[in-house]
């Protein structure tokens, strides 16, 4: 893959990995939030419960599904910034990595996510720059 | 000399740094803040009583059919049988922490096991008949327990959707409990309560 080139490869692997962790840790988030009030698919079984932490209804679980909402964030913006300035595809491409492998913490984007912004990242990094003529 | 065609600061530009720096902050703040009681205020619960009154409270909020059956207190909490009115049957079991009052869905068989209540393998007609039958799960709990803890014995099985749980003594005192798989027979011993204190059972 060539500077020349558009890390379009990256870009639109690191997206989608990004949207995902978003999703997933928004849904874990809510479920998390809306059983804790008793109110649950389950009627609440869940709320205080399996996602919740002795001591802490806000939850380690509760936190960790925030994690993964910013690292999803932080993967996006990685991939936008990717997109405006592929030269910087080093850092990027560090900031997209770091984030996707943090996310593994909270769903990881139903893991898929995860995956595809470990690759968007790798693909990022691995650019070469454009031989000179 | 000729200048390198890139230096430090365009392979890592400082916004990148930034966005680095803040967003590893940012997560290691909540994964700090999500073990601080900071969100909920915390009520120390003292004896069984403040215990069962508060987990009526709890279940008042989930359905009208669930009752408290029984509730020991172990050193690191209480445990909580909770049944269904309507059908006799234990429906699940819970945890509450005495430093905080917070309400924990029991973690083991109860989540794993429960084929109603449970977040594994939960089945869309679930009962409490069960290929392996409450006497044939004491049978195996005491196998286990001559294994392993040695003197010690099982007492009368309490039936769960898909599983089997019943305490365990020796010498005549309580020393923890275990369940055992309606289906497969795996044994399962709670060793996260702590020390027995007290028991109460409700009518």
């Amino acid at each position: 893959m060539s500077l020349e080139e558009r890390p379009t490869t990256a870009i639109v692997l690191s997206l989608i990995g990004g949207s995902l962790m978003i999703l997933s840790g928004t849904m874990m988030f809510m479920m998390l939030v809306y059983d804790w009030m008793g109110f649950g698919m389950m009627g609440g079984y869940m709320g205080m419960g399996m996602m919740g932490s002795i001591g802490t209804p806000f939850g380690f679980m509760s936190g960790l599904s925030l994690v993964g909402v910013v690292s999803g964030i932080l993967v996006i913006i990685g991939a936008v910034m990717l997109s405006f300035r592929p030269a910087e595809h080093e850092a990027w491409g560090i900031v997209i990595l770091t984030f996707s492998v943090i996310s593994f913490l909270g769903m990881g984007g139903f893991l898929i996510g995860a995956i595809l912004g470990v690759i968007g990242g790798a693909f990022a990094l691995s650019l070469k720059p454009a031989a000179n003529a | 000399m000729q200048k390198p065609t890139t230096s430090v600061r365009q392979r890592f530009p400082m916004s990148a740094a930034l966005v680095l720096v803040v967003g590893l902050i940012a997560i290691a703040a909540l994964i700090s803040f999500s073990f601080v009681h900071i969100f909920y205020p915390t009520t120390s619960i003292n004896n069984t009583g403040q215990a069962k009154e508060l987990v009526d409270q709890y279940l008042s909020k989930l359905s009208p059919d669930f009752r408290v059956k029984e509730i020991m207190e172990f050193s690191n909490h209480f445990y909580i049988v909770v049944q269904e009115k309507s059908t006799g049957i234990n429906a699940f079991e819970l945890l509450l922490d005495r430093n905080t009052g917070t309400i924990l869905y029991e973690p083991g068989p109860n989540m794993m096991w429960n084929t109603k209540y449970g977040h594994m393998g939960r089945m869309s007609n679930p009962t409490a008949s069960m290929p392996v039958s409450a006497q044939e799960a004491s049978e195996y709990a005491q196998g286990w327990l001559d294994q392993n803890i040695p003197g010690a014995k099982v007492e009368e099985p309490e039936t769960f959707y898909g599983y089997y749980t019943m305490d365990t003594s020796k010498d005549g005192h309580i020393l923890g409990m275990l369940s055992v798989n309606g289906y497969s027979d795996d044994v399962w011993y709670h060793d996260w309560h702590g020390k027995f204190i007290e028991m109460t059972e409700y009518e």
